[in-house]
């Protein structure tokens, strides 16, 4: 839908609830605690929206800077008392989409868009080296049917550090003898972050080419290394016609680990601390499941960090901010989440998604914390405690 | 202010707060113009954003000497448009003066400074004092502890005490001159304990709406969290029978909140509302919070609270205890501090009492004497239904029953330019009808501060415009705020 859909629905009325989640009283908004002035809460946006809809503003750079900073971790939403909460989500994104009309977008985020267009991924990597993180794993070329198919993603594919968590998780279905194959250099972007950053034709172009690729190659169901990608394929893309069924990795760990196919006897004896990716806890409601898998790892003793759950504190990476970079430094999201981390006392943190990957493993280094404080995402936790 | 003056300006302020804390660009001058409530918005020039009492001080005398005004904001959730820049200017948002500075367990105090929210609070002391607890009023987490106690709010302690103004025991503040100044204890001692034995400053800045100067730090009284605490919700049948039940109560100082809301309130937040057709027995139910340092204690409380309850209905002034919080979700989902999401939900509810959200949310309320609650709630149902608003009425005892508060929830769809029109209109009368009453109008907007001062004595009017003339020479803090 276009801003001016949402004309009727901008209802917020600035009470600042989204700010807080409630229970722990902690700060809910990673571009609110950065930035601190008024356009940088939902609320800000919100208001911004009914101005331009209304004719008393226009977009400029400054105020797209605004725009764009929020990361799409529907903290706000959570917290939001009113029906608001249904849309907040929805006129970022529609906001975003004013901005790219209007040429007024940051020139991180129009180097981001650009990139995916033009390279498929947004660092302008060659498309033929998305493949390349499964060299020397075993993993093969999907086929007509396996039983499904493992979506890497850009950051799993392209990202040096996140490349570990796509080869672990890509060790662990081989390991468990699991019916599957990638599309190595055919993989398309799955345009999560696309779509939440406004662009809509791109989206929809990045849907289509999936489409095609999933009808010629036979796939009906798809395992995903990102919850971002997760996330688009299980809810918008149905919208769009390509409806293949979706998982998140961490929802076939547990039966493969219970069912015998996956030894995790060798254990890990940690004290562990997991973090909340937004698009699988607050955009799915999947909290649980990889909390399950850690405590069925022996040895490791789980604790919970003050945000967590439906009240995690998002690591700043979402909406793009990954690559735009809107949300970086020492006031920062991330840099704030590590050290939440490193107050629980644990040795190891958690992660299920490769852009928190990234941008905690860089916090961590930012912050000093790399010799107190392991990040490892779950499929290397598994792996790790594999004989 | 011509482009010239503002770009000379903003050169002069960037030169204390960095190009970061200074904004002029039209969209986030829009967002600081106005509010959720129906009063008019209005632009101003710039906003910035200190940290430090050095920087406020800096901006403050560029302010003076340029006379240009000066409207202090942190979450502008007051409900009364008193952070909207009536005459543009510097709107001065303190969120970066965000430290907890000092807890004294001891003396039971917090030093804060103003962009420090009640969630903030809150945090602070599950984490650090769990034995130390603050009065909360009905807003959200976000809500800064300064600014709410500033303006003279009612919480969670304010049945005990009063109002949050009596609560604070010295400040810190820059005057509209840009000298810093100490008032209550500390401007002596290391210590924040007292407003007394001196003579008091404090009294220059609780109420004064953001008009005397800009508060850097406050120290808030905090009060002991006791370990047996449950809420009673407790109706009252005939509403002209509050001042004799609610009185008992409180004379009887077992309790430590007493907080009303009319039936109204009730039907509308569980969509059961229909305009001159109640649907719940009782006229209001009256939140009781019971706490005590001990079980006996707190048994023995609610036990006279029963019997009191028993006495009044026998004496044909019908009051139960409806729910016991801790066995009733539906009736916690009413009354939970901080606030939380049932208890804002209200915003969401549109004219008639439907839901219908709408963006706007204001309220028009006074301080005055329980005595006067069941005639002023009267004409406010007649009002209110009048113009077709569900009359959703609010009460909080204050001080041991010396006063309490009449307010009025009034959502409305802040795009519809008749209904804004009419909520006006309907606020004055509902003002009108207050004051009448002899109350005094709380947090409000200009319009009905003005309608209050008229029935104001004349040695009190002159005396409060020698003192801002004193201490705002050139009238540049929140110009108009104070009705003078």
């Amino acid at each position: 839908m276009a801003l001016v859909d949402y004309k009727e629905k901008l209802t917020c009325t600035r009470c600042g609830q989204c700010r807080h989640f409630i229970g722990s009283w902690t700060r809910a908004c990673p571009s609110g605690t950065k930035y601190v002035a008024e356009p940088y809460y939902s609320s800000g946006r919100a208001w911004l929206a009914e101005a331009l809809l209304e004719g008393r503003v226009e977009l400029d750079r400054k105020m797209a800077k605004a725009v764009f900073s929020c990361a799409m971790c529907r903290g706000c939403t959570e917290m939001c008392p009113i029906e608001y909460r249904n849309h907040a989500m929805d006129v970022v994104e529609a906001l975003r989409e004013e901005a790219i009309e209007a040429g007024v977008v940051p020139p991180t985020v129009r180097d981001f868009l650009k990139n995916v267009h033009t390279s498929g991924n947004p660092w302008k990597e060659p498309q033929e080296a998305r493949g390349d993180w499964a060299e020397g794993t075993g993993v093969r070329p999907y086929e007509k049917g396996d039983e499904f198919l493992y979506y890497v993603g850009c950051v799993g594919a392209y990202d040096e550090r996140s490349r570990v968590n796509a080869r672990a998780v890509g060790e662990l279905l081989l390991r468990a003898g699991c019916s599957f194959g990638t599309l190595g250099s055919e993989e398309v972007c799955d345009g999560n972050e696309v779509k939440h950053l406004g662009e809509r034709g791109l989206f929809e172009h990045l849907v289509q080419e999936q489409s095609r690729i999933f009808e010629e190659r036979g796939v009906n169901k798809v395992v995903t290394l990102s919850p971002h990608a997760y996330h688009t394929m299980k809810n918008d893309y149905p919208g769009h016609g390509v409806n293949v069924e979706v998982m998140h990795y961490t929802q076939i760990l547990l039966d493969l680990i219970q069912a015998g196919k996956l030894d995790v006897s060798k254990g890990l004896p940690a004290r562990v601390t997991f973090h909340d990716p937004c698009y699988l806890g607050r955009w799915n409601q999947e909290y649980e499941m990889p909390r399950q898998i850690l405590t069925a790892i022996p040895g490791i003793d789980l604790v919970e960090m003050e945000r967590n759950k439906e009240t995690s504190f998002c690591c700043g990476g979402g909406g793009g901010n990954f690559a735009t970079d809107l949300l970086s430094g020492r006031d920062g999201p991330a840099c704030l989440r590590v050290r939440e981390a490193h107050e629980t006392g644990a040795t190891l943190l958690a992660v299920a998604c490769p852009i928190c990957t990234k941008m905690l493993s860089d916090a961590l280094k930012t912050e000093g914390l790399e010799e107190n404080l392991r990040l490892m995402d779950i499929s290397e936790i598994v792996l790790e405690a594999c004989p | 202010m011509n482009e010239t003056d503002l770009n000379a300006l903003v050169e002069e302020v960037t030169g204390i707060l960095g190009e970061q804390y200074v904004m002029v660009d039209p969209p986030v001058l829009d967002n600081y113009s106005r509010d959720m409530t129906v009063e008019p918005p209005s632009l101003p020039d710039l906003v910035v954003m200190p940290q430090t009492v050095e920087e406020v001080q800096g901006v403050m005398r560029i302010a003076n000497e340029k006379k240009i005004p000066i409207v202090p904001f942190v979450t502008g959730t007051n409900l009364g448009g008193l952070t909207i820049p009536r005459r543009g200017g510097i709107v001065v948002d303190l969120k970066r003066m965000n430290r907890v500075l000092e807890v004294n367990e001891d003396s039971m105090y917090i030093v804060v400074e103003p962009g420090v929210s009640f969630g903030d609070v809150e945090r602070h002391l599950l984490r650090n004092h769990p034995g130390l607890k603050l009065s909360q009023p009905a807003a959200p987490a976000n809500t800064s502890v300064v600014a709410n106690y500033l303006l003279g709010g009612l919480g969670t302690l304010a049945m005990k005490i009063g109002c949050h103004g009596d609560m604070i025991n010295g400040l810190e503040a820059v005057l509209p001159t840009g000298e810093r100044i100490r008032t209550g204890s500390v401007s002596v001692s290391p210590y924040w304990f007292s407003r007394h034995p001196l003579p008091d400053f404090c009294s220059l800045f609780v109420d004064w709406k953001g008009a005397s100067g800009i508060v850097t730090k406050a120290s808030i009284q905090l009060w002991p969290n006791q370990p047996f605490e449950d809420y009673y919700a407790v109706g009252i049948w005939d509403i002209d029978h509050v001042p004799e039940v609610l009185g008992r109560i409180v004379k009887a100082e077992i309790t430590e909140e007493q907080s009303g809301r009319t039936r109204e309130v009730i039907e509308v937040g569980f969509g059961m509302y229909k305009a001159g057709e109640p649907q719940l027995p009782w006229d209001i139910l009256v939140m009781h919070r019971i706490t005590g340092a001990s079980k006996k204690l707190f048994d023995a409380k609610v036990e006279v609270l029963e019997e009191i309850l028993e006495d009044e209905t026998a004496k044909g002034r019908r009051a139960e205890i409806l729910w016991d919080f801790s066995a009733n979700d539906v009736a916690r989902r009413v009354s939970e501090f901080p606030t939380t999401g049932f208890a804002l939900s209200w915003m969401d509810m549109g004219r008639g009492g439907a839901k219908n959200p709408g963006g706007g949310a204001c309220w028009v309320g006074g301080y005055s004497t329980l005595e006067q609650f069941p005639g002023g709630i009267k004409k406010a149902r007649e009002i209110m239904e009048r113009h077709n608003f569900a009359p959703m009425g609010t009460q909080r005892t204050m001080g041991l029953g010396r006063y309490s508060i009449m307010r009025f929830l009034v959502p409305y769809n802040r795009k519809d330019a008749e209904e804004v029109k009419e909520v006006r209109e309907m606020l004055r009368e509902l003002a009108q009808m207050e004051l009448d009453q002899g109350a005094l109008m709380y947090k409000a907007p200009e319009w009905a501060t003005e309608m209050m001062l008229e029935k104001a004595d004349q040695g009190y009017l002159d005396l409060l415009k020698r003192i801002k003339k004193l201490l705002d020479p050139n009238d540049i803090m929140n110009p108009g705020k104070l009705g003078i």
